[in-house]
């Protein structure tokens, strides 16, 4: 298994696959949903036999077609891109699984192309081992993204969709302009090469910060938050799952990248700043989560309130905090794609997502709402769940070096999402006054949105293996803990 | 794994799996619903002797679990922890045969059942945690499990007391965690060790975050166990049905938290370090004034329930002034208090659930020559009644003298005068629905409702008052003798005091 | 009960409560006797006087719980199994005391209830700081120990009230009267001296001097015995003459106690003294209640009522203190234990029991005079047996003489000073009746006052009729305040979530102008912190 595991080039197949599984859908659109679940269980395999590779031999680049850098693409295998995968593999054959049962075929047909593309994209981020091959696959799965976005057709997905479009563009550019800048000042794109050559002069500076506000734009970091909701809510639920669980992670994930690989020194009052707007985000997030009359829009606040989460290991800066925030990643991921899941059963039973009617659709979709409940766990922190994990090891790292107004901030941010949550879920138990006109859900659509929630609670009690596993290749950075 | 690490776990697992494969069931599936619930609750009672049998032999029994790098989960069991798990295998069994008569033609019983049996998962597991991270896993569990319970009748009315019943415990659960994440940094392990892991380290040298961290964590810890000013959930939670009440009140939700602060105080702070560290005090100040407070206003509820939910608050709070009293014997009149006033108020409860299914009575107004017609019902009423106000010989005068005794031997003797008043208090809103009951001339109008049975009600209605009333009664009389709660808890302060 | 007071006999049962020995020495001895005796005549009679009563099984329940609690406590061993059976017959004589259901009943109930719940938390302090500072659990350890002033003051107060110490008798008169008249008769001739019992058991008499507190039970004694036979007198119900007689004589008893107080070596001359007293006020009064009885139910037949009437004579007399009776040897036991009293005013100690003496026979003929013209107070009534209320006067007769220590003290009293001294008080209250009943006959001189029965209770229950309303109307103000701020504060978080933040989000809306500020801005100052480093 080992041997089979080194010979063939994984990495290439889990950008491969997914864009042949695209043109695939688009040239046989009839046979869309078998080409699509069958590129989710191979991509699936793929990362496995990664995992098996990696955790026996170690980290490793890969030279694609054996073009070395600074001229060829290398690809990047470390414990960290792994997480990024498998969290994009599971939650993908999730969203795979579901969308089968959604989608109506004129849509479908659209639909799969763009959903594989798009995996294809964020593959190819995650395994990108250059700053200007980040820049291309975050273009391309910002297009990717707007353009599922618009899927829906309605007039509120459209404007969302332009609205995220201008944004997309203007972040990626304003990064693009930051990676010429330091192309300009040190000569090279590649990361392990910039490790060494990076100093903190001005033009460092104006080209961090220009990547920062443009990937602080596409991660919709407080005060740039403004185009998620919209966008988010009026996209079709498996859509809103990427987004929200996949796609938002991929600009953080450059950012941690950059910060890890390049960023020559501690920063303190720029990442006490970024502390700040992380804390504003959980709060800004968790006032509108619990203000929202629809439940999409209430998850993609909530969604706005965990990036804001993520933001606090900034000022952390202890490895600890970054262990927290990439599992925050990782069961965020399986727990936000679990609520639109859900969120969009109700919607495909009752034709609307209003908060105050759900009493009388609760009753039919136990389930769901079940799946809800129990990913809501995990996005309030409580045990036993991922995110309680995250939590744990974020305000550990907090009270450890002293700086307990952040652990003040994570607390708080978990009492308004129990809030939002209890708000959602207590409309499960209440009677239902009259009985409504519905339409069934397809169980697998229903299972899909529970699997997932239970993976992101089975998350909490399998820490100690995949916190093991983030640091292969690339331990994370920060102070020693007094 | 062998034995010792599966008896915890097959104990866990015997609510658990019953619970999961519950929530499956359709709502017509009776017999399989009743089977499934009586099997786990009977299955969990054998295992919890064996496992007493087996402690009492000496045995160790330990499930380990690594959770994050630096911290395990661990179930383990002692003698403190099995005070708690038999009282809860007893009760859940007896509230189980109640709750399948009680909710008979009631919608959603699968749910309701499922989520039964998870909380009492949980609340076993809060017994067996063997440090602060289990305990704090099945205690948020807990919160999770009950909440949905509260709010099963889904009225408004059941709504908002859920919500604030979430309020109330998340936030705990938040102080909770922040004094469980911040201990964790100051100490290698928090496994519970009787005498505290405290005196002796480095840390210990750090009194003033010691004494912070007790703050939040009792905080967190008060919420449950209701010390005033964080009882207000309580009242309100009565909305739920009779079982419930009975079990949170008895058993589940109030004990773990009372569970939790002797945890924290004696396997955790110890209690002679946490008597030095100056935190025992304003501990006991906390629990005295929740006693006369809850008692007080028990005294004006007209509403059956609500005055039993009051009179819950303050009896809890026995338990926490016994603890934080220093002294072997105060020690042991808090810890049997949690036996004796769990049996105590599940009869009372049973019993007010009984009036209320039977007969729709609610309010104490009502039940003016209810005895008449419900004889046995207010018989168990009548014992669990006398039992809290302390008159011989049952449980509730055991742990009343204990406390007493313990008060003058810590040479506390102001704590006798609020044991005297609340007393007082307590007869003062006891008496009078017992004497309504009783004495007085039947006015409400339950008389139209005919009793078409032998027996006043069902009898899955009846036999748990009565076995739990007869439980208070022989816990207080035959209370020297080898099993009985008093000597475990007499077993247990032992262990704590050290030799 | 033959033979001398003999030694303790006990049995051990450790494994009941929290260790329990019951058993009978020289003082449960007498006690168990004449408490037994009555609980059996007693029942005897109530048997028939009942037997047409549908709810008479209530009654008997309560009953023979009322008499395991009191036999029970006789036979407590031990600080614990005392305070159990007191409480089970307090709780139980409640019961007895409403068993007609009616509001007279009912309310002396609940006047009883509030009385013994009081009693029992003070109790409950008393002995738990009592066997604290004995060391254990015993009775005998506790009769060893010196005790605080707090401990002592509880135990006294709190079996006071059984005993019917002021100002906390006030459920006497209304229990004695509303009860069933068997009830009565255990309730005031065996129940009542349970509080005694306690006092005997828990105060470390006979062990150590408490001077201070001989004074205050001597005082409190007198003060009982005074008032009950003044309050007494002006009752216009046998029943209710009876209880401020108890009143009264319990008082004495109480002197009694307070003069063992004194110094240990005069408590074994009290001892008898007090057990002799006991005994025949227990007799005495349980013949007086049963007679009252038997009195109502003989309404209608005028002979059989003069026997009744004489018979109740006997009762009377040796309550009064005739020579030869029970009373006499009691009281004279009194003024001899009252003498043998180390302090300069035992003189006017004696003065006042010779007045109560007087006081006593006034009240007695006051009773007399009430069963005589009371007519019938229950016509369903059924009539009870002669035979045990004929066997309660021989035994008031004659007991005292069958008994050795009665015997040897009643031989003492026989002297010719003794006959006098027991004699004279009885004949000047016979004149002062005579005097008074003739002149209320002649001039229909009707007194300007009564006192209803429970007396102080009625002062108390004026005070708390002003005092109710003003509380009332106090906590629904209180009450009102708190919703309409709650109110008011919901409101204004309502407001705030729906309106407020809507012009929040609104500027959000508006967002192109702000999101370009807000993204150069962001620029600028990460440029910035980047740069200060």
């Amino acid at each position: 298994m080992e041997a089979l595991a080194a010979t063939v080039s994984w990495d290439a197949c889990l950008i491969v696959l997914p864009l042949l599984g695209a043109i695939a859908c688009f040239a046989w659109p009839n046979a869309a949903k078998k080409l699509a679940l069958g590129t989710a269980l191979a991509v699936l395999v793929s990362i496995a036999s990664l995992t098996i590779r990696v955790t026996a031999a170690g980290a490793f680049r890969h030279a694609v077609g054996a073009w070395g850098a600074p001229l060829g693409i290398e690809l990047l295998v470390d414990g960290l891109s792994l997480v990024m995968l498998s969290a994009t593999a599971i939650v993908g054959l999730a969203i795979t699984i579901y969308s089968a049962g959604y989608f109506k075929a004129d849509v479908s047909s659209r639909f799969w192309p763009l959903w594989l593309f798009l995996w294809a994209s964020l593959n190819a981020l995650f395994l990108s081992s250059d700053i200007f091959n980040l820049y291309v696959a975050l273009e391309l799965t910002g297009l990717a993204a707007v353009t599922l976005t618009a899927l829906a057709g309605s007039a509120d997905a459209l404007t969302a969709a332009a609205r995220y479009l201008l944004v997309s563009l203007l972040g990626s550019l304003t990064y693009l302009l930051g990676v010429a800048l330091v192309y300009h000042g040190f000569g090279s794109v590649d990361m392990a090469v910039l490790a060494g050559r990076v100093e903190s002069t001005p033009v460092f500076w104006a080209a961090f910060s220009l990547m920062f506000v443009g990937l602080a734009l596409k991660t919709a970091l407080f005060p740039f938050h403004f185009w998620l909701p919209p966008a988010h809510a009026s996209a079709p639920a498996p859509v809103s799952a990427a987004l929200s669980g996949l796609v938002i992670k991929a600009s953080f994930y450059i950012l941690m990248r950059l910060w890890f690989e390049i960023v020559p020194a501690d920063y303190s009052t720029f990442t006490n700043f970024l502390g700040v707007l992380g804390a504003a985000a959980v709060v800004w997030g968790g006032l509108q989560a619990l203000r929202a009359k629809r439940l999409k829009l209430l998850i993609a606040y909530s969604t706005i309130m965990q990036v804001g989460y993520l933001f606090l290991a900034f000022p952390l800066a202890v490895a600890a905090a970054w262990r927290g925030a990439l599992y925050l990643i990782l069961s965020h991921a399986l727990a936000k794609s679990a609520m639109f899941l859900a969120a969009g059963n109700i919607l495909y039973c009752a034709g609307h997502d209003r908060i105050e009617s759900l009493d009388r659709i609760a009753q039919r979709l136990p389930m769901s709402l079940a799946a809800f409940a129990v990913a809501g766990v995990s996005i309030m922190g409580l045990p036993p769940s991922g995110g309680f994990i995250a939590k744990w090891l974020m305000v550990e790292a907090a009270l450890k070096s002293g700086q307990w107004w952040w652990a003040v901030t994570l607390v708080l941010g978990s009492l308004f999402a129990a809030a939002y949550v209890f708000k959602v879920v207590g409309y499960a138990f209440t009677q239902a006054e009259a009985p409504h006109t519905s339409i069934d859900v397809p169980a697998a659509m229903e299972w899909a949105a529970l699997a997932l929630a239970v993976a992101a609670v089975l998350m909490g009690l399998i820490a100690p293996w995949i916190l093991a596993s983030m640091e292969i290749g690339r331990a994370f950075p920060g102070a020693a803990i007094p | 794994m062998n034995a010792s690490t599966a008896l915890p776990l097959l104990i866990l697992a015997s609510s658990l799996l019953p619970g999961l494969v519950i929530f499956f069931l359709p709502e017509s599936s009776i017999r399989i619903r009743t089977a499934l619930n009586l099997f786990g609750a009977v299955t969990k009672l054998v295992l919890v002797a064996v496992m007493a049998r087996g402690v009492l032999h000496g045995v160790d029994y330990e499930a380990r679990m690594r959770l994050l790098p630096d911290l395990d989960l661990v179930l383990r069991a002692d003698a403190l922890s099995l005070l708690f798990v038999s009282l809860s295998s007893v009760l859940w069994l007896l509230t189980t045969v109640y709750a399948i008569g009680y909710l008979e033609n009631s919608p959603h019983r699968s749910r309701f059942f499922g989520f039964f049996s998870l909380c009492v998962t949980a609340t076993v597991g809060v017994a067996m945690a063997g440090n602060l991270i289990t305990f704090l896993l099945f205690y948020e569990l807990l919160t999770l499990t009950t909440y949905p319970l509260i709010v099963h009748r889904g009225t408004e009315v059941a709504r908002l007391a859920g919500r604030s019943y979430l309020r109330y415990t998340i936030a705990g659960g938040a102080l909770l965690l922040v004094g469980v994440v911040w201990l964790s940094t100051l100490f290698d392990t928090l496994e519970f060790a009787p005498g505290g892991f405290m005196a002796g380290t480095e840390a210990a040298s750090r009194p003033g975050t010691l004494i912070v961290i007790f703050a939040l964590l009792i905080a967190g810890l008060g919420v449950k166990a209701a010390l005033v000013p964080l009882h207000g959930w309580l009242p309100k939670a009565m909305v739920a049905p009779a079982p419930v009440s009975a079990l949170l009140h008895a058993v589940a939700v109030v004990k773990a938290g009372a569970f939790g602060i002797v945890r924290v105080v004696y396997d955790v702070y110890g209690i002679e370090f946490a008597a030095n560290l100056g935190v025992t005090q304003p501990l006991v100040m906390v629990a005295a004034a929740t006693i006369l407070y809850a008692s007080v206003r028990a005294l004006f509820q007209d509403d059956l329930k609500r005055r039993l939910a009051y009179s819950t608050v303050s009896q809890v709070s026995y338990i926490t002034l016994g603890i934080a009293m220093v002294g072997p014997i105060a020690t042991i009149g808090g810890i049997v208090h949690i036996v004796h006033q769990g049996l105590m108020k599940i009869a009372l409860f049973f019993c007010a659930g009984n009036l209320a299914e039977t007969l729709d009575i609610h309010k104490v107004s009502d039940m003016d020559g209810v005895a008449h017609r419900m004889p046995w019902t207010m018989g168990a009423f009548t014992v669990g009644a006398f039992g809290m106000i302390g008159v011989p010989p049952l449980a509730g005068f055991i742990s009343k003298w204990y406390l007493g005794t313990g008060a003058l031997a810590a040479e506390q003797g102001w704590i006798v005068l609020v044991l005297v008043a609340s007393s007082v208090l307590n007869a003062a809103y006891f008496l009078p629905i017992v004497h309504a009951a009783w004495f007085k001339t039947p006015k409400g109008k339950w008389q139209d409702k005919r009793d078409r049975q032998r027996l006043e009600t069902r009898w899955m209605l009846l036999l748990p008052p009565m076995a739990t009333a007869l439980l208070v009664l022989a816990v207080g009389l035959l209370a020297n003798m080898p099993l009985s709660p008093l000597e475990w808890a007499r077993l247990i302060t032992m262990t704590e005091y050290g030799p | 009960m033959n033979g001398e007071l003999a030694s303790t006999l006990s049995v051990d049962l450790p494994w009941l409560l929290l260790g329990v020995r019951l058993g009978v020495d020289a003082t449960g001895q007498v006690f168990l006797f004449f408490t037994a005796v009555l609980w059996v005549l007693v029942a005897v009679y109530a048997r028939q006087y009942l037997a047409k009563d549908a709810r008479r099984g209530h009654f008997f329940a309560f009953y023979l719980l009322t008499m395991s609690g009191n036999l029970g406590l006789i036979l407590a061993q031990d600080a614990l199994s005392f305070y159990l059976f007191y409480a089970l017959m307090s709780f139980s004589a409640y019961g007895l005391i409403v068993y007609e259901r009616d509001r007279q009943a009912l309310r002396a109930g609940r006047i009883y209830l509030y009385l013994v719940v009081l009693g029992e938390a003070l109790l409950f302090a008393g002995i738990l700081e009592g066997t604290w500072n004995a060391g254990g659990l015993g009775l005998d350890r506790l009769a060893d120990t010196e005790q605080s002033n707090r401990v002592i003051g509880l135990l006294i107060v709190g079996f006071g009230i059984k005993a019917g110490a002021l100002p906390l008798h006030v459920w006497m008169p209304l229990a004695y009267r509303a009860a069933p008249a068997p009830a009565s008769a255990v309730l005031g001739g065996a129940m009542i001296n349970a509080g005694l019992l306690g006092w005997l058991r828990f105060l470390p008499l006979g062990q150590v001097a408490m001077p201070e507190w001989s004074v205050v039970l001597i005082a409190a004694g007198l003060a009982a015995a005074v008032y009950g036979v003044l309050v007494g007198v002006l009752q216009d119900e046998p029943r209710t003459v009876l209880a401020y007689s108890s009143i009264s004589q319990m008082g004495l008893m109480t002197t009694g106690v307070g003069v063992g107080m004194a110094a240990p070596e005069l408590w074994p001359l009290c001892l008898p003294v007090i057990l002799i007293f006991a005994a025949h006020h227990a007799f005495a009064k349980g013949a007086l209640f049963l007679g009252v009885s038997v009195a109502t139910t003989t309404a209608n037949r005028a002979t059989e009522r003069r026997l009744v009437l004489t018979g109740l004579l006997i009762p009377v007399l040796a309550l009064a203190g005739l020579p030869f009776g029970s009373g006499a040897v009691a009281k004279a036991g009194l003024k001899s234990i009252v003498a043998a009293l180390p302090v300069s005013w035992s003189d006017w100690i004696a003065a006042s029991l010779s007045l109560v003496a007087v006081g006593t026979t006034v009240l007695m003929a006051r009773f007399l005079y009430l069963v005589r013209t009371q007519g019938l107070r229950r016509p369903e009534a059924g009539e009870g047996p002669w035979m045990p209320w004929a066997i309660l006067l021989v035994i008031v007769v004659a007991g005292i003489w069958l008994w050795p220590t009665g015997l040897k003290a009643g031989l003492r009293t026989l002297s010719a000073a003794g006959i006098w001294h027991a004699f004279w008080p009885v004949s000047v209250g016979v004149i002062v009746a005579c005097v008074a009943w003739a002149l209320a006959r002649k001039s229909k001189i009707r007194l300007p006052f009564r006192i209803p029965a429970g007396d102080l209770l009625c002062v108390a229950a004026r005070l708390a009729s002003w005092i109710g309303p003003f509380w009332r109307a106090l906590g629904n103000r209180y009450r009102q305040r708190a919703v309409v701020r709650r109110r008011a504060w919901r409101e204004r978080r309502d407001r705030f979530i729906a309106q407020d933040a809507d012009r929040l989000l609104e500027r959000e809306l508006r967002r192109w102008g702000m999101g370009g500020i807000a993204f150069l801005t962001v620029f600028m100052l990460a440029f910035l912190l980047l740069a200060i480093e």
